[in-house]
């Protein structure tokens, strides 16, 4: 603990900084393209569509399986 | 005795002493800030010792006329669940001011200004009991947040950060302030006591469950309205990373708990594997997005991120565990979060990078560092003795009642949790120091030593010992679910 404060910066890497910088300035460097769209479309839409529906699914079964009226939920086709 | 009113007006007493005070006498700023948050953290532990657990009314009620013509009247008291967010943000104001000790040396008299305008406005929300005044109070934390961002931010990017920060929960919660507007003019009075006794018809409940949750989702932040965060707190000085992690997102899950769950029950229903879906994503997303990370803090902003994933589905689980462990889980990451990042903090000020390529074999010259780090991140990874795993261990068995599926999903997030986790500590502790980029370093001074004692034994009492936590908010939670109806 303690001890004196020695300055220690950082002795900057420029491929470190260049490859730190990139990642940062997303809004810049990002191209729309027809596998960005594509992975936009698996993990954007299908997953959450998919994790939704198992979910209300569920419900439906608990409700049913207690011998209660199904639950009415968002954007739920029954 | 009015211990609400002088826990709300003392930092602000404290900020015009201090406004008085010529900047140059700078020591003596920091002392009588640093002193009044001391007090009022003393304060708000004594509305712990003293607060009945057996009760679900709201205690140490105060009430003041503020626009009585218009039935508008600020009332404010706590109840068990808004007890322990006041004694996390009293606790907090002095660490934040502690850590800008010795790093912050432009505009120091501002900077304490900020923090204690910043304190009171955190607690007034905690404490109001008025639906507009409350509204009021979350919007104004916005103002010394941007500005701490913005003024003594990190790098060139903090404007543009404050900007966003700003932007993104003003926008989400302008629809929040209709939805306040449209209850006013049909019940008459914004007053949360009448409120909860007033009914909304269905129609109108979606409606208004709808624009509070604009407002809150961002706040939490819900994934995909999580985007201002990491650049927030990757701009953000250290103090204001740790009022960002350990206060402001609380506060949207706590509007959540507050107003969302027990004025609209049925949309509160309706919306459920809305609210599962989007914190799973969160979860899940955020998690293999902290893997990916190579700034410390973005690392620590993501899994906060997956963290409030958490924290939402157990209040939507809509029972007593879920709910308890939700807001254990609040203020164990308030803990876990805030004590990570200022470790982060403790290392940028010695080597003024993030960037975790530069990091490795800490443990051959920081020892002490080392040991504190390990205990946050094993909080941070949900190992049992530690307070996250309480919470989390609640929210499970809560959601596990009510959907099996999202249960399921949902502790994949503590798995990814552990490996982001360990992967962290492992590349910045162990391994071989990197020479090249960072010659020595110092191990933790005194001043930052004692900042991390208080943390680690939080976690520890929290992890070892939960039932104190819980038993002030037990008869508060069941009384939010009962409310609603939502036993079934």
């Amino acid at each position: 603990m303690a001890g004196p404060r020695i300055p220690t910066d950082v002795k900057p890497n420029k491929f470190v900084e260049a490859n730190g910088y990139a990642r940062e300035v997303v809004e810049n460097t990002f191209r729309f393209s027809l596998k960005n769209l594509g992975k936009f479309a698996i993990f954007g839409i299908a997953v959450p569509v998919l994790i939704y529906k198992g979910c209300v699914q569920e419900f439906h079964v608990a409700d049913s399986k207690y011998g209660r009226p199904a639950k009415k939920f968002a954007m739920d086709g029954n | 005795m009015p211990f609400l009113s002088f826990l709300l007006l003392f930092p602000l007493v404290g900020a015009l002493i201090i406004a008085c005070i010529p900047s140059w006498k700078v020591r003596a700023i920091k002392i009588i800030a640093l002193c009044i948050s001391l007090i009022n953290f003393v304060v708000a532990s004594g509305l712990w010792i003293v607060f009945d657990n057996s009760t679900a009314k709201f205690q140490f009620v105060e009430h003041i006329g503020w626009l009585p013509f218009f039935n508008m009247n600020a009332y404010i008291g706590i109840d068990g669940i808004s007890l322990f967010f006041i004694v996390l943000t009293t606790f907090l104001v002095p660490v934040c001011l502690l850590v800008g000790w010795v790093n912050i040396s432009k505009h120091v008299k501002e900077y304490c200004l900020a923090f204690l305008i910043l304190e009171t406005c955190m607690l007034a929300v905690f404490c109001m009991l008025d639906l507009l005044l409350f509204y009021v109070f979350f919007e104004s934390v916005l103002l010394p947040m941007f500005l701490i961002i913005g003024v003594w931010g990190s790098r060139a990017r903090k404007i543009r950060a404050a900007y966003q920060f700003f932007l993104y929960t003003l926008v989400g919660s302008v629809l929040m302030l209709l939805a306040i507007l449209l209850i006013y003019f049909q019940v008459g009075t914004t007053d949360l006591q009448v409120l909860l006794v007033s009914e909304f018809s269905e129609r109108r409940q979606l409606l208004l469950w709808l624009a509070f949750f604009a407002s809150f989702a961002v706040k939490v932040p819900m994934v995909p309205l999580h985007i201002w965060l990491p650049e927030a707190h990757v701009e953000a000085p250290t103090a204001g990373s740790v009022i960002l992690a350990g206060i402001l997102l609380k506060l949207g899950t706590y509007g959540f708990l507050r107003f969302s769950i027990p004025l609209f029950p049925e949309a509160s229903l309706y919306f459920t594997p809305l609210i599962y879906t989007m914190s799973i994503i969160g979860i899940v997303y955020a998690s293999l997005t902290t893997l990916r990370q190579i700034d410390l803090k973005k690392i620590i902003a993501y899994s906060s991120v997956a963290h409030m994933g958490f924290v939402t589905i157990g209040l939507f689980s809509l029972n007593v565990q879920g709910v308890e462990g939700a807001i254990l889980l609040m203020l164990s990451h308030g803990f876990v979060a805030s004590a990570l990042f200022l470790c982060v903090g403790t290392l940028y000020d010695r080597t003024h990078t993030r960037l975790i390529q530069y990091y490795g074999g800490l443990v051959h010259i920081m020892p002490l560092f080392s040991f504190f780090f390990l205990v946050f991140t094993m909080g941070n990874l949900s190992l049992p003795g530690t307070s996250s795993f309480v919470g989390e261990f609640l929210i499970l068995v809560g959601t596990f009642q009510t959907n099996t599926w999202i249960a399921t999903l949902a502790a994949t997030g503590m798995i990814l949790g552990g490996a982001y986790s360990i992967w962290l500590y492992n590349r910045v502790v162990f391994g071989n120091l990197k020479p090249l980029y960072i010659s020595m370093g110092s191990d933790v001074n005194r001043r930052e030593f004692w900042i991390f004692v208080p943390f680690v034994l939080a976690i520890l009492w929290m992890g070892f010992y939960p039932q104190v936590f819980l038993d002030p908010m037990h008869v508060s939670v069941s009384n939010v679910i009962q409310h609603g109806a939502y036993i079934s």
